[in-house]
């Protein structure tokens, strides 16, 4: 066997998973590569050794060899959200800085297609993913030996999986003080429904219920107006729905930026004055969040440090250069306070300034 | 075919008889050699064959970025017709650079590529089929789908009124603007609504007269919207506002913003029908296909 350094411990080959489990080298690839068929028993065979030897295969050095370009599959619900259009194009910068191309693939936030994703047809060609999942929770993915995984650009986390994202219990916390701070006494949530992981059992909920009652506000669970999907549409039907179910709403904490940007219009239909009758808080900070009038409060989670830190690891995993345990890189976050949010009784537009809280952790 | 030989204890010669079905081999031995190829998975020259079954299962979407709501609008139109006919789309930032160096590897990676150019298109290389889509025309052989830019700047400062209209654009479409209305233009670095808000704000400065503004792009249209009220003025009493370009984001602006969105199911479907086309080997003449605009008249139009 091969030896990675001096004294090290030894690194099993292809050709020592070949010959103790009987079979070729093209074969043992082919099992890992999953691209071409191989019979059963001998896959299972082939598999056992792999886990027994601890082989990992060297994806750097079989594209070399290949000299086809490096792809990534990027993985998300919907690239017409403006969150995750923003999130794609970041991706599409950083990996074309690093030489890869991207194949994108939308999941509508359909649970199957997030856990089988590495089974998916039109990804077997792509040598990493970037997943960004709505769904999944710790344990659901269907890993195979062979293709490095990424999470990013949501809250999903699983402990044996890479994973960049940011403390969205403490970013909703920093909305839920927010509010309180400003005497917010009776806010509701906008939000996409999403029945395999409902909204109270985020981390982002826990955080903005915690801020709240630190100000003495008991959140009523009941107080949740859920939409079909994240779209400025949907955020004024939410609108319409929260000023007849809640006419004693003051401030709504809108779960996208998108949904925040109709909820903002739908309240404008309705009458009613933002900040100074309702206060309005969204999630995401897309672009166009400072350009609404008034602008939008909202929470920045680093969209493209996290794009970036994505890109770079799935690059390390598949130079083989990263250590075996899986990394989770926490990019941080900023609560963007704006017009949104002006304390009542100041007048509603100020011209051109943002002024910034920055509470996040940088790793 | 090494494997393959060694495997069912037969030449190279062998492998390669049956694998063509030529030549005097028996059935046992055939049949040694096919349960070898099966238990390797062998396939003869996979990359030859690849190339010219040209059966990829994907295409490339060439454009300059994706950040903005029109860019990304006709994206997510072909990733979604990619979806419908079961292809995976390849997204390919060119950042509107020459495009020879995107499109030339993509052999044995895609079928064909669907182009959204930049200005400084000009060689589209010749290894796989390019269908050219979005806004500009280009002078290649090529099919192009292509709703113009021209014709819809002409359309809404017709709307908005040519008397004390400003037209605001990115530096990469300026040439976009039909010469009629060229002195009517004010460009800008980018396409972000930053940019239509600095370049509205310098706009007020430097004419006190101005009326009317035409953006080439939603995102520029919703950065002036914002310097305008930032400045203690109205839209539509005091300016009068409309943009070239799709996405949602005008419709929710107070007042909204009238727009000339392209005909985006045509566009992308068209598009896609003609790489497809040219995929299964179709050799007719290059043909330049119109799109359609679709106005949208919303407050800041109103009279």
């Amino acid at each position: 066997m091969k030896r990675s350094l001096p004294d090290g411990p030894p690194t099993p080959t292809l050709r020592d998973v070949a010959a103790r489990a009987g079979v070729s080298i093209r074969t043992v690839s082919n099992v890992v590569t999953s691209a071409v068929a191989v019979r059963p028993e001998t896959r299972s065979r082939v598999e056992a050794v792999i886990d027994e030897l601890g082989y990992r295969p060297n994806l750097a050095a079989r594209r070399l060899r290949s000299r086809r370009a490096q792809v990534i599959g990027l993985v998300l619900p919907d690239v017409t959200v403006p969150y995750f259009r923003e999130f794609t194009d970041e991706v599409l910068t950083a990996a074309s800085a690093r030489g890869f191309a991207v194949v994108v693939e939308q999941t509508h936030g359909d649970p199957v297609r997030e856990r089988e994703v590495l089974r998916n047809a039109k990804l077997r060609h792509v040598d990493g993913v970037i997943l960004a999942a709505l769904t999944l929770r710790p344990g659901d993915l269907d890993t195979h030996p062979g293709r490095p995984v990424v999470l990013a650009g949501t809250e999903a986390f699983d402990e044996t999986i890479d994973a960049v994202s940011a403390d969205y219990a403490a970013a909703g916390r920093s909305i839920g003080t927010l509010l309180g701070e400003q005497g917010r006494r009776r806010p509701v949530i906008v939000t996409a429904r999403q029945p395999c992981w409902p909204i109270t059992e985020s981390a982002r909920y826990r955080g903005f219920v915690d801020g709240l009652a630190e100000h003495g506000v008991m959140f009523d669970g009941s107080r949740i107006v859920e939409v079909p999907a994240v779209t400025l549409a949907d955020g004024r039907d939410a609108a319409a729905t929260l000023v007849a179910r809640f006419p004693d709403a003051d401030a709504v904490f809108a779960n996208a930026d998108a949904l925040a940007v109709g909820v903002l219009a739908g309240l404008h239909d309705a009458d009613r004055c933002v900040p100074n009758d309702v206060a309005l808080v969204g999630f995401g900070d897309i672009e166009y969040a400072a350009y609404t009038q008034p602008s939008l409060t909202s929470v920045n989670t680093m969209r493209a440090a996290a794009a970036g830190a994505a890109v770079a690891l799935l690059q390390e995993r598949l130079a083989g250069t990263e250590r075996n345990e899986p990394r989770r890189i926490d990019t941080g976050f900023l609560l963007m306070e704006r017009a949104t949010t002006a304390p009542t009784g100041t007048s509603a537009t100020p011209v051109g300034s943002t002024t910034t809280a920055a509470t996040g952790v940088a790793s | 075919m090494t494997d393959v030989a060694a495997l069912a204890g037969v030449s190279k010669k062998t492998v390669s008889a049956v694998v063509n079905d030529v030549g005097q081999v028996s059935r046992a031995t055939r049949e040694r050699v096919r349960s070898a190829i099966a238990e390797l998975g062998y396939s003869p020259n996979p990359v030859a064959r690849g190339l010219t079954a040209r059966r990829t299962g994907s295409v490339t979407l060439a454009l300059p970025y994706l950040g903005s709501a029109d860019l990304a609008a006709i994206a997510s139109g072909v990733i979604a017709e990619g979806e419908r006919r079961g292809f995976g789309v390849l997204c390919e930032p060119t950042d509107g650079a020459a495009n020879a160096q995107v499109l030339r590897p993509m052999v044995g990676i895609t079928d064909g590529v669907l182009l959204v150019p930049g200005r400084a298109t000009t060689d589209l290389g010749g290894d796989v089929p390019v269908v050219v889509l979005g806004h500009r025309i280009v002078a290649a052989d090529v099919d192009q789908v292509v709703a113009s830019a021209a014709v819809a700047v002409a359309i809404l400062v017709e709307l908005v009124g040519p008397t004390g209209c400003i037209i605001i654009a990115e530096q990469d479409e300026a040439d976009l603007v039909p010469d009629r209305w060229r002195s009517l233009l004010r460009t800008t670095g980018d396409a972000s609504a930053r940019s239509g808000s600095e370049a509205m704000h310098a706009a007020f400065a430097a004419e006190p007269g101005i009326r009317g503004v035409v953006t080439l792009g939603t995102g520029l249209g919703i950065g002036a919207a914002h310097a305008v009220s930032n400045a203690g003025l109205g839209i539509p009493e005091d300016i009068r506002l409309a943009s070239v370009g799709a996405g949602a984001e005008p419709g929710f602006t107070v007042p909204g913003i009238t727009t000339a969105a392209p005909a985006l199911d045509v566009l992308v479907r068209t598009a896609m029908a003609r790489l497809v086309e040219r995929v299964a080997g179709f050799t007719g003449p290059a043909a330049i296909i119109d799109v359609p605009w679709i106005v949208t008249e919303r407050g800041s139009t109103a009279r």
